[in-house]
């Protein structure tokens, strides 16, 4: 039997944990501590708030308009959210149905619909969460930000999933990269960045779940980080033509495509029509 | 310790503009990335002994070459 919101559990406890470590955390009193782990609009799937964010709110004692002016973007959020998971979500899930063969094109079809119908599903969800943390006064951060508007693979991970890659750069890829500097573990700057990229989003796959397309998924983002910064730094044509509309125009769609596959691998049914294949 | 602070910077943004224009935003340039952070926090340990957590502040306290002097400098 799974404990409902066990990895979000975890996530809230090991960055309290490092930062005790850290020196940066010097007091926990039980009930605010107890407040923020159990926190229920966040329990089970996030948004994953910090602790001494979370303080700060926690202590604050809103004025009547203040307060007011939260709870009305709180009730907005809810509404939103309910939207997005409820009628958009729902149809994009609808239509993924369309295409469950095993031609190319349905592959196609099934990676943008899954694509917008997972952004709507968890975006709506966090939508509600964040917005019932603000009625009770918790401006818990938000989760997403136009995912499907970002100009390279890097942007994408500060719009997708926001608090789960910023807690993996704060707590994971931050830190290798500092280990790899004091150790002098790597050659050239790029080799360790790509290092950094490949470990963390390899862990963030594996956290994802221990199954061939979620390890792939980590592999492929870990991948395409990598890459980006290798062709950022290294292509004068890059530097040369990155400020362009065409130029970021057509980044923006290759973007989109990278994404969308990434989604067909996430979703397991890029492995399951290559064992279709395979028969 | 200012001067040294500058080079590190303006070795890891690869652009010496950061040591003349102190209130430069590194974020919005792009000149300093979550990569180039970690390398700084790192590379500050090791030349003052100055221990930085990579969760301790907001992108935005250390948005500036100045601001970065200025919470190094408050911890030296």
């Amino acid at each position: 039997m799974g404990i409902l919101g066990i990895s979000y559990l975890t996530f809230r406890t090991v960055q309290m944990i490092i930062e005790m470590y850290d020196g940066i955390i010097t007091e926990v009193p039980v009930l605010e501590y107890s407040g923020f782990i159990l926190f229920f609009p966040a329990l089970s799937c996030g948004p994953i708030d910090r602790s001494r964010r979370f303080h700060e709110d926690w202590v604050k004692v809103y004025g009547r308009e203040e307060y007011l002016e939260m709870a009305g973007t709180g009730i907005y959020k809810i509404l939103l959210g309910l939207i997005y998971k409820l009628i958009l979500a729902v149809q994009f899930y609808k239509w993924m149905g369309f295409f469950d063969g095993s031609q190319w094109y349905c592959a196609i079809g099934y990676a943008y619909l899954y694509g917008f119908y997972l952004f709507f599903d968890f975006a709506g969800y966090s939508l509600m969460a964040v917005g019932t943390s603000y009625i009770l006064g918790i401006r818990t951060p938000d989760n997403f930000r136009k995912p499907f508007a970002a100009k390279d693979m890097r942007d994408f991970w500060d719009r997708w999933h926001i608090t789960l890659s910023y807690w993996f750069r704060d707590f994971i890829f931050s830190r290798f990269i500092m280990k790899c500097v004091k150790k002098k573990w790597f050659h050239t700057r790029l080799q360790r960045a790509s290092a950094g990229f490949m470990v963390n989003m390899f862990i963030m796959g594996m956290w994802h779940g221990l199954t061939p397309s979620y390890l792939l998924y980590g592999l492929y983002h870990g991948m395409l980080l990598a890459l980006t910064e290798i062709y950022q730094k290294k292509s004068s044509f890059y530097k040369k033509n990155k400020d362009k509309r065409a130029y970021k125009l057509a980044s923006w769609f290759v973007t989109l495509q990278l994404v969308m596959f990434g989604f067909l691998i996430f979703s397991g049914r890029l492995l399951e029509l290559l064992n279709v294949g395979g028969h | 310790m200012k001067e040294k602070i500058l080079n590190m910077l303006a070795e890891i943004c690869e652009d010496d503009i950061v040591k003349e224009n102190l209130e430069i935003d590194l974020l919005k340039t792009d000149l300093l990335d979550s990569l180039g952070f970690a390398e700084l926090l790192a590379l500050v340990e090791e030349e003052f002994g100055i221990v930085l957590s990579p969760s301790e502040f907001q992108r935005e306290d250390l948005s500036t070459p100045a601001k970065i002097i200025g919470i190094i400098q408050a911890r030296g």
